[in-house]
């Protein structure tokens, strides 16, 4: 009987990673095609790509800041509201956070055009901040921060209450710890999401190359360095896929991202 | 104490107010500037036409074809996603231990910028062998739009995994033990005991790949090479907003937003609704 479930359960393993295998071929090609130069392996790609072609590392550098600014403050801006939204009763509160929602749930199309129009009349376009403070703004972070904090129990907070007067006390250390692996999860995401944006920055940086970030300037390159040129963009996810393996395999209790 | 928390309240408020203040800045009051562009006649007389817009809108060829692939997409790909994701899901939940490196694998894929990995898609799909295929006269449709799909399959399967896992792992293994006591297949364990405590997670699985499909004009626009007409299959609501700006049609763009965004709320409200009865996760 045990002997029969463990085999079913080697091939459902098996199968498994056979997938998730086929889901890291896209990544695994581009890397692999990066080292690929003059008909043998080498990193002909990449110095051609950083000796004559300085703008990439310009609008790396770019990247790097918007997602940095954006994860940052969008963390920072995030756990009050959501805080505000899971534990401070008010009237309205629900069809509110349900505006939020259907405002996360909306792409950039929706919103390009009245942002667009807001940058134009302050007269920054083609600015950074145009394009990393909307973005801050992420509902999606808020949502998971909500739900987490949800859990933190009314009556844990109450009892903090009666220890201390001060507020901070109560968020540093009591909140804060119960709510990390979300942060560290939303941050992620939202790193991710703008190490990714394109709509954006296409329309509200139109002209000014120095600002541009990666995603956009990729088409400049020319083809024979494309594959160099994705494998650096892929390199942070690349970092925090490292970072996530090793933590599974060390940990083995805590599973999973979310 | 009462006043501890009036304080504490304040306080709340008071940190809450910069995240709040700006989100009605940079959202909301973009979309009541935009939406006023619906109900003028163009970007250089701006004459007031009521609802004029709406009417030429809807009777528009091209957004009604942008809008029946944008729903096409959504419902079969929705769907798809959802299926992969829960057979995933239950397949991780059968092995029980050492799942954790599998799970970070298959989740992977959310985080991969598009830019970074559209050179992929086009070595495996742009090929004579594909070619042929999108030629043949009887689903050359198909294959040309297959490939988001997939994207799309591949990109998010692994993360709303991980939403239903966060489900399934609550469930203790008791029930389990008992159904196979009273003589429970497997299949009836997953009918009778998986699924349905997975109910509330599956609809938030819901909400994000629904979600989700709408994002997917990034990966759809990049593989399709940056054209603003990709072929009629592959012309979603996005491509017809897009060109609509580019061409300064903001009255047009204006309604096709509100339209979407109304679509996008009825269906986020019944899903929200829907949530509410199984838990109280949204409250």
């Amino acid at each position: 009987m045990a002997s029969k479930r463990a085999k079913s359960d080697y091939v459902i393993r098996g199968i498994l990673y056979l997938v998730a295998a086929v889901f890291a071929l896209p990544a695994v090609y581009v890397i692999f095609s990066s080292f690929w130069t003059e008909g043998g392996f080498g990193l002909g790609q990449y110095q051609r790509l950083f000796r004559d072609y300085p703008s990439y590392l310009v609008a790396l550098r770019n990247s790097f800041f918007y997602a940095v600014v954006i994860t940052a403050g969008g963390l920072l801006l995030s756990v009050p509201v959501a805080y505000l939204f899971a534990k401070v009763r008010f009237r309205g509160r629900n069809s509110l956070f349900f505006i939020y929602i259907v405002i996360m749930m909306l792409p950039a199309q929706s919103t390009i055009l009245g942002q667009y129009l807001l940058m134009q009349s302050l007269g920054w376009i083609d600015t950074r901040q145009a394009l990393y403070l909307p973005l801050m703004l992420s509902p999606l972070t808020v949502f998971l921060l909500r739900q987490n904090l949800k859990l933190i129990s009314a009556e844990l907070i109450d009892a903090t209450r009666l220890e201390t007067n001060s507020f901070f006390v109560l968020l540093l250390r009591i909140v804060l710890p119960q709510i990390k692996g979300t942060i560290a999860a939303a941050g992620v995401l939202l790193f991710c999401e703008s190490w990714n944006i394109i709509e954006q920055a296409m329309i509200l940086l139109p002209r000014n190359e120095e600002i541009k970030p990666l995603s956009v300037m990729m088409g400049r390159y020319p083809e024979e360095l494309r594959a160099a040129c994705a494998a650096v963009y892929l390199a942070p996810v690349g970092v925090i896929l490292l970072v996530f393996a090793l933590r599974s395999l060390g940990g083995g209790k805590r599973a999973g991202e979310r | 104490m009462k006043q501890k928390m009036k304080k504490h309240n304040k306080i709340i408020l008071l940190t809450a107010l910069p995240g709040l203040a700006m989100f009605l800045f940079f959202i909301i009051l973009p979309f009541l500037t935009s939406a006023r562009y619906s109900l003028l006649n163009d970007v250089y007389h701006k004459e007031f036409i009521g609802f004029g817009n709406f009417g030429n809108v809807i009777r528009n060829s091209r957004f009604r074809l942008a809008f029946v692939n944008s729903f096409r997409f959504a419902v079969v790909g929705v769907a798809l996603l959802l299926l992969v994701a829960t057979a995933l899901a239950l397949a991780i939940h059968r092995l029980k231990r050492r799942t954790g490196l599998l799970r970070v694998l298959l989740a992977m894929p959310v985080l991969v910028p598009t830019a970074g990995i559209v050179l992929a898609w086009h070595k495996v799909f742009r090929q004579m062998y594909y070619y042929d295929l999108m030629r043949s006269p009887v689903l050359g449709d198909f294959w040309y739009v297959l490939p988001i799909y997939l994207i799309y399959l591949w990109k998010y399967s692994g993360l709303c995994m991980l939403v239903l896992l966060a489900a399934l792992d609550r469930i203790p293994d008791d029930f389990y033990e008992a159904a196979k006591l009273d003589g429970a297949s497997r299949g009836v364990c997953i009918r009778r005991i998986s699924l349905p405590l997975m109910r509330p997670n599956l609809l938030l699985v819901l909400m994000y790949a629904f979600m989700s499909s709408l994002k997917i004009f990034k990966e759809s626009y990049l593989y399709y090479g940056e054209t603003k007409y990709p072929e009629d299959i592959a012309y979603t609501l996005q491509y017809y907003m897009n060109n609509q700006f580019l061409k300064m049609n903001y009255p047009t763009l204006a309604v096709a937003t509100i339209l979407f965004t109304a679509v996008i709320a009825l269906i986020v409200f019944v899903l929200y609704r829907a949530e509410g009865r199984f838990s109280e996760v949204l409250d």
